[in-house]
């Protein structure tokens, strides 16, 4: 959805109406995003608290380029990476692997209900994991991607590509493992 | 590959998550609160209100007038009552008495 010039003059002048339409119409790809790259709801939780108010902080380094909710997503994106590097929860959650396993094969009710897909995108690196994530789990076309990830068309496929296969690897190890 | 691939990806029903509705309240007030903050411009502008600038002055003037009694004004009247503030009044008697032989 494109935003006209006076609703984006609006939003960087700090009105508040403005910015809750924003966020109504970009929060679900945006929570759903952070939430599949941190797999945490509390984790996810904070982010979102903070990618938004860091919006509305930087409203007025929007320039009308790229669509509002590309922006966003990438905001969401990049602050989501920062965090996860900051606070190395890429290791936490490597050792947490056998953890969401464990918790399928007994069939517990959890909040990882695509639990062993999910777990084996912790393993992919961010760069190949995210285009896995906003292709193949949120729908977004290759252009999208690449507006939101601020890399070219032919880059999007080529890190989907060796995403897609370093997962199914890594399924087919596990399959031969059980 | 692409085919296993999509099988894979088949096989698993992605749920959306749903945004929990405290996160936007949470979002209005963190922004409120920080919109409302004094900047550090706003802070130096404000000790500039002729109130506070007069309570400032009261506390200098009464600092200094404090400060000025607390200096010992005593002033020698004589020549030996100025050298005599140089002397050692605890020198050991026995030094003395060395020093005048001397």
């Amino acid at each position: 959805m494109e935003h006209s010039s006076e609703f984006i003059e609006l939003f960087k002048k700090g009105d508040h109406k403005a910015f809750e339409h924003i966020y109504d119409t970009t929060k679900k790809l945006t929570y759903n995003v952070i939430y599949k790259m941190t797999m945490d709801i509390e984790e996810s939780n904070d982010i979102m608290h903070d990618v938004y108010v860091k919006i509305y902080e930087n409203k007025h380094k929007y320039q009308q380029i790229v669509d509002l909710k590309y922006w966003i997503y990438r905001i969401a994106v990049n602050h989501t990476l920062n965090v996860l590097k900051k606070r190395s929860i890429f290791n936490k959650q490597r050792s947490s692997i056998g953890f969401f396993y464990t918790k399928q094969i007994n069939n517990q009710k959890n909040d990882y209900e695509e639990g062993p897909i999910m777990a084996l995108l912790l393993k992919i690196k961010p760069k190949y994991k995210l285009p896995i994530i906003l292709k193949d789990i949120e729908n977004l076309s290759y252009e999208e991607i690449s507006k939101v990830l601020k890399i070219n068309i032919g880059t999007v496929r080529s890190r989907l590509n060796r995403g897609r296969k370093q997962l199914l690897e890594s399924y087919q190890k596990e399959v031969a493992n059980e | 590959m692409n085919k296993q691939y999509q099988d894979l990806i088949n096989s698993v029903s992605f749920k959306s998550k749903d945004v929990p509705l405290s996160i936007y309240s949470k979002v209005m007030e963190t922004i409120e609160t920080k919109e409302q903050r004094p900047t550090p411009f706003d802070l130096i502008l404000s000790l500039f209100q002729p109130r506070r600038l007069t309570f400032a002055f009261a506390v200098l003037f009464v600092g200094i007038f404090s400060s000025s009694l607390l200096i010992d004004k005593h002033i020698p009247s004589s020549k030996d009552e100025y050298l005599s503030q140089f002397y050692f009044s605890d020198v050991p008697e026995y030094m003395i008495s060395f020093s005048n032989q001397l």
